[in-house]
């Protein structure tokens, strides 16, 4: 499905034009993308249209003191053993876009959960349907941008290359941390973080604090760093990664992943015996 | 992989030894070194002779079927860099301790072909053995041949608490303080950098420009890229140091040495002095789950700065005196020009 010249962008650098395309793994990945998407647009004002399969369905991200009528949340069906019909789920849509264009919003935000419809019959080819007409209207909008969502687990194969074929970005989440050296983004499958660029003592502080969450929410399991695109890191930042692994609670470890040949070098010969806690996983 | 737990002793003795064997000739070197080894097998201790091919022939054809009972390493292999060899050996001193045995090691180093800098450094090793494997209970017996350099069998008799003499061990009066001989290890002043040498002042925290312009220069030389990377680690861990404890100016120097061994050196000076008893890296920390004992410093690395800064690195040479401080970092290049010099 992501294939070499698909985009990933983060959530926050979605504009409007933007017809993004998310495949979740699980309710945390997407509280925390499309919850970030629907949080931004109500904190700017901006108008939020979630599209959802039902109504208790909740839209993740609404800040308590969410402005009102700046959220309108639209039942895209299909209820159990019903079909979804796209028609008049672009209906209703356009209709609320229209409406918040004559109220003077500066943007509008459309968030759509397709899972529900995807696995009703004939899921796909309506969902498609309704995925062309976003792919005809979203892009050449200066105003409108959009958030088309599908459960991983529950596409069969095949659907997501079908379906992430018409947007035109995939929507990643924001870095937890990021600036001109160092990068600090959340994974999910597996639970951990992914870390950029390099990273010394400058940024020991940072280090610590992220790792630190991360560990609290990977509870008592294994933490996961993707170090693909680590170029550098100091004995001060690894001793930091064996400290918070001896020290969590639990059998959970810190697992290195896709460390480079050359960090590796660098760990062996420090010791992976001075590194309790901490061991490598996949390459 | 080593694990190093340091519980369970209580199994074996820790009582430590560290002996020489000066011998000249065939028939003295097996006057001391088969007691040695057989008294381990006897014994049921993990037994170590690292020797030469010629000097394990002989070995095992004197010890005959004890020789089963012996494990013969390369000496070439073993003694391949100093810090390496001492986390290695006491490494498997521990582990042998913990699983209620003794280490016993016959080591024969290869001093003949090794440049001066790097004898010092296995000289200095020497010493802190006999600190590093305090509570390990382990034997090691080192057999000095009458045939070395007056200096190096001198320097063995500062270095090694006791002599064997035929089977008996006698104290050696001139035995050092191993703190005390180290320090001795750093007395000469080091060589001034060559004239040309790059130099680059550091005064500003983000070291990030730092690495791009060290590993600029350290590819314009002959170091494979793995030794890059463990200079970029070592370098950021050595000028990480000079800024938090250390004085302005701090300065970089690089350049190429081909004396003793051809080596890109990587120097840092600052103004600082370093508060006596400073760490100097020469014990190994010991793991986080200890959370106790090894030297104790406020390297930037934690635990293990300088110690994994020495082990990354061929050479690191400490100058900490009232002139300020410098770090000397060398690491050897391949001796001939490698075929892929352009990445090829």
């Amino acid at each position: 499905m992501e294939t070499l010249w698909s985009i990933h962008r983060p959530v926050r650098d979605l504009r409007p034009g933007d017809h993004a395309c998310l495949f979740y793994g699980g309710e945390d990945e997407q509280r925390h993308i499309t919850g970030a998407f629907v949080r931004d647009g109500l904190l700017a004002q901006e108008k939020v249209v979630y599209l959802a399969g039902s109504a208790c369905d909740a839209v993740p991200g609404v800040p308590a003191d969410a402005p009102a009528g700046t959220l309108t949340f639209l039942p895209a069906g299909p209820r159990e053993g019903g079909t979804f019909d796209p028609a008049a789920a672009v209906a209703a849509a356009a209709a609320e876009i229209d409406r918040a264009a004559r109220d003077g919003y500066r943007a509008i935000r459309v968030a759509a959960d397709l899972t529900r419809a995807l696995r009703s019959p004939a899921g796909l080819e309506r969902v498609l349907y309704f995925e062309r007409h976003l792919e005809r209207t979203v892009p050449p909008s200066t105003q409108v941008m959009a958030l088309c969502q599908f459960d991983r687990r529950r596409c069969n194969p095949g659907e997501p290359d079908a379906l992430g074929e018409g947007h035109t970005v995939f929507a990643a989440p924001d870095p937890e941390f990021e600036d001109a050296v160092l990068r600090i983004v959340r994974t999910f499958r597996p639970a951990g973080l992914a870390l950029s660029g390099e990273l010394d003592a400058s940024r020991h502080t940072v280090l610590d604090r992220e790792l630190t969450a991360s560990a609290s929410r990977a509870g008592g399991g294994d933490l996961h760093l993707d170090l693909a695109r680590l170029d550098f890191i100091d004995l001060g930042a690894i001793n930091i990664l064996a400290a918070i692994a001896a020290s969590r609670e639990g059998p959970g470890g810190i697992v290195l992943d896709r460390v480079s040949p050359q960090l590796r070098a660098v760990l062996e010969t420090v010791g992976w015996d001075m590194l309790p806690g901490l061991r490598l996983g996949r390459t | 992989m080593i694990i190093v737990i340091r519980t369970g002793w209580a199994t074996v003795s820790a009582s430590f030894t560290h002996r020489v064997l000066p011998y000249d000739g065939v028939d003295e070197f097996l006057g001391g070194a088969l007691p040695f080894l057989r008294d381990g097998v006897d014994a049921g201790d993990r037994v170590v002779a690292v020797t030469g091919v010629g000097r394990e022939e002989l070995l095992r054809d004197a010890l005959g079927p004890a020789a089963a009972g012996v494990e013969f390493a390369d000496a070439a292999t073993w003694y391949a860099h100093p810090t390496r060899t001492l986390a290695d050996c006491l490494g498997d001193a521990d582990n042998t301790a913990w699983q209620g045995r003794r280490l016993r090691v016959l080591g024969d180093p290869v001093w003949a072909s090794r440049p001066p800098l790097e004898v010092i450094e296995w000289q200095r090793v020497e010493a802190i053995v006999n600190v590093a494997f305090q509570g390990t209970g382990a034997s090691l017996l080192c057999p000095y041949a009458a045939s070395l350099p007056a200096g190096v069998v001198a320097a063995a008799r500062r270095t090694h608490p006791e002599s064997l003499r035929g089977v008996r061990a006698v104290a050696n009066p001139g035995y050092m303080d191993p703190w005390a001989y180290s320090a001795l290890c750093d007395g000469e002043p080091l060589p001034p950098p060559p004239g040309d040498a790059d130099a680059l002042k550091i005064d500003r925290p983000d070291l990030y420009w730092l690495r791009a312009y060290v590993s600029d220069y350290a590819r314009q030389t002959r170091l494979p890229e793995e030794g890059v990377q463990r200079l970029l680690v070592a370098v950021t861990e050595v000028v990480t140091n000079a800024l938090r404890h250390g004085e302005p100016p701090i300065v970089l120097r690089l350049w190429t040495d081909a004396s003793g061994g051809p080596a890109l050196v990587c120097e840092v000076t600052d103004e600082g002095r370093w508060p006596s008893g400073a760490a100097y890296g020469l014990v190994p920390p010991r793991p986080a789950v200890d959370g106790t004992g090894g030297e104790t410093g406020a390297e930037g690395g934690g635990r293990f700065g300088l110690w994994a800064v020495r082990l990354l690195c061929s050479i690191v040479q400490i100058r900490a005196g009232d002139g300020g401080t410098t770090v000397r970092l060398r690491l050897a290049l391949p001796a001939v020009p490698a075929e892929s010099v352009n990445g090829v």
